[in-house]
């Protein structure tokens, strides 16, 4: 294409980077939620969501900050890349757990690896400028089908049964605090690759998919069933949970449509996000569609495995995420910054 | 794209024998070379019996030549600007330029002594007559259509956008057979890229013959192996000019019946062309009716296929059990039946468009009572595959244009095929993959899904048709213009009601 660029198309795909990474924050934080919460059910803690959100917004000016014309060490970036990674894991692997609930008989390899296929696919040759549309595109759709499933679910489970968002004990809150900063941190990623947007657009986003998941945990931990609390349940039950509270047979599909449609967007940005932090700490502009097709390759046989083990791994390396968020911003910090 | 021509001798023997050899006038009955002798001088009338109108050579080109005396100046400037009554009377000077204008319907002049061709425009071949348009039929607003007719068609797209700002600009290609485009666009709302791009892509196609608009349009298109069209085709002059005063460039052709438009997204495409003819409470529920039909079209057929074969448990248990007791008794798979039913829906359609207008009648017999009911009766399919399919048909002629059907059955198509493959599971993932692909999609450059994605500054009628005087904008191909203030300017501003 020769035409050039205009200067309000780059502006929107800041603007549409920054809601991808919102709804891709929210993708993980309800694969966060079925990990860590949904299986420690007690007394009321809910007040605790409320206090991390000045500190995630910390963390972001404080990126923004240290970022800003201050470009870390290439080669650091390679650490971002496997937080993208990591993100994608638990993405490819919540995808197989809901598969696994929706159909039992179902090779978890072979889905595992059809979608990473169809996925190579669909990230061959993709503009850059795709997946920050398809965000607003999916906005539309998953939000509303998401909110359906909340008012079918609504009235049909009991009362006043909170939970603490992140488990009890110091240990506990610790790991839970981290993965949710984690997941933040990820949906920062772009700062290392772009120009910081206006901190209104850098800011608000994150922080409405942060509310949003926040009250999902909220509404599905005021109207989670008795049964539910004692139970042990896999991810994919979990993910699925309006429709187990519901009779609605709607809601069913609704709901299995909407969080595959979720999961692939955070696994496909995750994976691409990976891929250009891979390309930029190389010294490319990118590091190409074949790069997209590998990583996806390599996440399916940890995605395929037995659930539970995955699971496990998962719920202790996840929250390792800031760490790999954090470490490059460090030495960014200590450069002057770029004219 | 023109290329340089073989010039013309200047000897009046060698010239007429290179255009009867060129123009194989001694092989082709109606290639006519009439000679004459007029104002002391041998000359020779060049045309295609037929193209040009021989009234109008007669009386304005022999008559005068014949009782004319010879002039003590030039002699072509004298003919050109003094003897013919013509409006258009242009000088050539190579073979090639001299052939394609003959054959394009006008007559070459050439006289001893006079260097060069005279070429006069004295067209008159048959065509059709405006006329209704045949597949954008409308409720409400013109019923005029284009034809094949270059000059007709703009003519039509000039009485209804009459301002010297539209511009209309003739380009030729083809490099053996040259067809006549013409590139219209207004000047002021155009983006300058677009007419550069556009221009740029007609001068660099190189091809034999352009056969048609179709063959043009792929030709030009940024991505063409997408199932979506990358321009608005259309056969009503209305919805072209819309298309120049929302910034786009519109393409006539010769022999085409329909005009191109460029750039164009996906929702160029969804509105139809009556949507703003009508009030808006009006446009509003059709284009909501017809973004249900067109997700029916879609998703109804794989949602169902999946539903009934993979996940049972997502379905109430009477409809269940309709499913189930409909087709205990049928040979086929559910699968099976969809896809052979969703393939006789489609060659039913084939079927039509080509079977001539008298035997129309017996194909809704045979499509309406022979495989449809006689099929369900004799238990070869299921009654629920017939209401599933027909409806996603319908569905799928919500589409304005003929192009996004035919996509929509194509995407439809591959979706039954995922849903059959593995149900939701498979399928979801491959309307993803959809959805991704066509966000990459662009229209010289501009985004397909724009003003929704990316969101552009647009007027607040994308999706669903709102009042017209909410529009402040031209949208978002157009260059950025101020609002001349209100449209409805009689109404009072509210402070002082």
């Amino acid at each position: 294409m020769t035409l050039p660029v205009p200067s309000y198309r780059q502006a929107a795909l800041a603007r549409d980077t920054w809601a991808l990474s919102a709804l891709n924050l929210y993708a993980q934080v309800t694969v966060g939620l079925a990990l860590y919460v949904y299986g420690a059910v007690s007394t009321p803690g809910y007040l605790s969501v409320l206090l991390a959100m000045p500190l995630l917004s910390g963390l972001l000016l404080l990126t923004r900050w240290a970022v800003q014309k201050r470009k870390p060490p290439r080669t650091l970036l390679l650490l971002p890349c496997a937080a993208c990674l990591l993100d994608a894991q638990s993405a490819l692997f919540s995808l197989c757990a809901l598969m696994a609930d929706v159909m039992p008989d179902i090779s978890l390899p072979a889905a595992a690896l059809g979608c990473a296929l169809l996925l190579s696919l669909g990230l061959y040759r993709l503009s850059p400028h795709a997946l920050p549309r398809l965000s607003r595109l999916l906005m539309f759709l998953i939000v509303p089908m998401l909110l359906f499933c909340g008012i079918c679910a609504a009235g049909h489970g009991k009362a006043g049964h909170f939970f603490p968002l992140f488990g009890y004990g110091p240990l506990s809150i610790l790991k839970g605090t981290a993965w949710i900063l984690g997941a933040a941190a990820t949906a920062c990623c772009p700062l290392f690759t772009m120009d910081p947007p206006p901190v209104k657009v850098l800011l608000i986003p994150p922080l409405l998919s942060l509310l949003g998941g926040a009250a999902t945990a909220f509404a599905a931990a005021y109207l989670m069933p008795v049964y539910a609390l004692s139970a042990a349940h896999t991810v994919g039950w979990r993910l699925l949970l309006f429709t187990h509270m519901t009779p609605s047979v709607p809601c069913w599909s609704v709901q299995v449509c909407a969080e595959m449609l979720l999961l692939l967007l955070s696994l496909t940005v995750s994976v691409d996000r990976a891929v250009r932090l891979l390309g930029v700490s190389l010294g490319k502009q990118a590091a190409g569609s074949r790069a997209a097709a590998l990583l996806l390759l390599l996440l399916v046989p940890a995605a395929a495995a037995g659930i539970p083990d995955v699971q496990e791994a998962l719920i202790r390396i996840l929250p390792l995420r800031l760490l790999l968020y954090l470490i490059p911003l460090f030495p960014a910090a200590k450069r002057r910054p770029e004219s | 794209m023109e290329k340089e021509g073989q010039k013309l001798p200047e000897d009046y023997a060698a010239r007429l024998r290179l255009l009867r050899e060129r123009s194989h006038a001694m092989e082709s009955e109606d290639v006519v070379i009439r000679p004459f002798r007029a104002m002391g001088r041998e000359g020779a009338l060049l045309y295609v019996d037929g193209l040009a109108r021989s009234e109008d050579m007669e009386r304005f080109i022999l008559k005068p030549l014949l009782a004319a005396s010879a002039p003590e100046k030039d002699i072509r400037d004298h003919i050109r600007m003094s003897l013919l009554p013509l409006a258009s009377v242009t000088v050539a000077e190579d073979a090639d330029q001299v052939l394609t204008r003959v054959f394009s319907g006008d007559a070459a002049l050439i006289l001893s002594a006079m260097p060069g061709a005279l070429i006069a425009d004295v067209k008159g071949f048959a065509h059709r007559a405006v006329g209704q348009p045949v597949n954008e039929s409308v409720v409400a607003g013109p019923h005029e259509g284009f034809t094949e007719s270059l000059r007709d068609n703009v003519v039509l797209i000039r009485r209804m956008l009459r301002t010297p700002d539209l511009i209309s600009e003739e380009i030729t290609v083809g490099d053996e057979v040259p067809t006549r485009l013409c590139l219209m666009y207004r000047r002021s709302v155009i983006q300058r890229d677009t007419v550069d791009e556009v221009r740029r892509r007609l001068r660099l196609i190189r091809v034999d013959y352009v056969s048609s608009l179709g063959m043009l349009e792929q030709l030009m298109e940024d991505h063409p192996f997408s199932l979506l069209p990358q321009a608005a085709a259309t056969e009503r002059p209305d919805r072209a000019v819309s298309f120049l005063n929302e910034g786009q460039a519109v393409i006539v052709m010769e022999n085409a019946p329909q005009v191109l438009a460029l750039p164009a997204g996906f929702w160029h495409l969804f509105h139809a062309p009556d949507d703003t003819a009508l009030r808006w409470q009006y446009g509003a529920f059709l284009r909501f009716l017809r973004l249900i039909g067109m997700g029916l079209a879609l998703l109804l057929p794989g949602v169902f296929l999946a539903l009934t074969v993979f996940h049972p448990e997502g379905m109430s248990l009477s409809l269940l059990t309709s499913v189930v007791e409909s087709q205990a008794r049928v040979p086929l798979t559910l699968f099976a039946s969809l896809l052979l039913m969703l393939f006789i829906f489609s060659l039913i359609n084939e079927a039509a468009s080509r079977v001539p207008g008298a035997m129309g009648a017996s194909l809704s017999i045979v499509s309406g009572l022979i495989l449809g009911q006689a099929a369900v009766e004799a238990d070869l399919f299921s009654p629920l595959i017939l209401i599933v399919v027909a409806l996603s048909g319908l569905g799928s002629y919500t589409a304005p244009t003929h192009a996004l059907t035919l996509a929509l059955r194509i995407c439809q198509l591959a979706l039954v095929l995922g849903a059959g493959l593995g149900g939701y599971l498979s399928m979801i993932p491959l309307l993803f993959v959809f959805l991704l692909r066509l966000m990459n999609l662009t229209s010289l450059g501009f985004p397909y899904f724009a003003p929704i994605a990316p969101k552009r500054i647009a007027n607040p009628d994308t999706l669903l048709r709102l009042p017209v005087w909410t529009r402040r904008t031209r949208g978002p191909l157009a260059r950025e213009t101020p609002s001349p203030g209100p449209m409805r300017g009689w109404e009072k501003p509210k402070e002082e009601k």
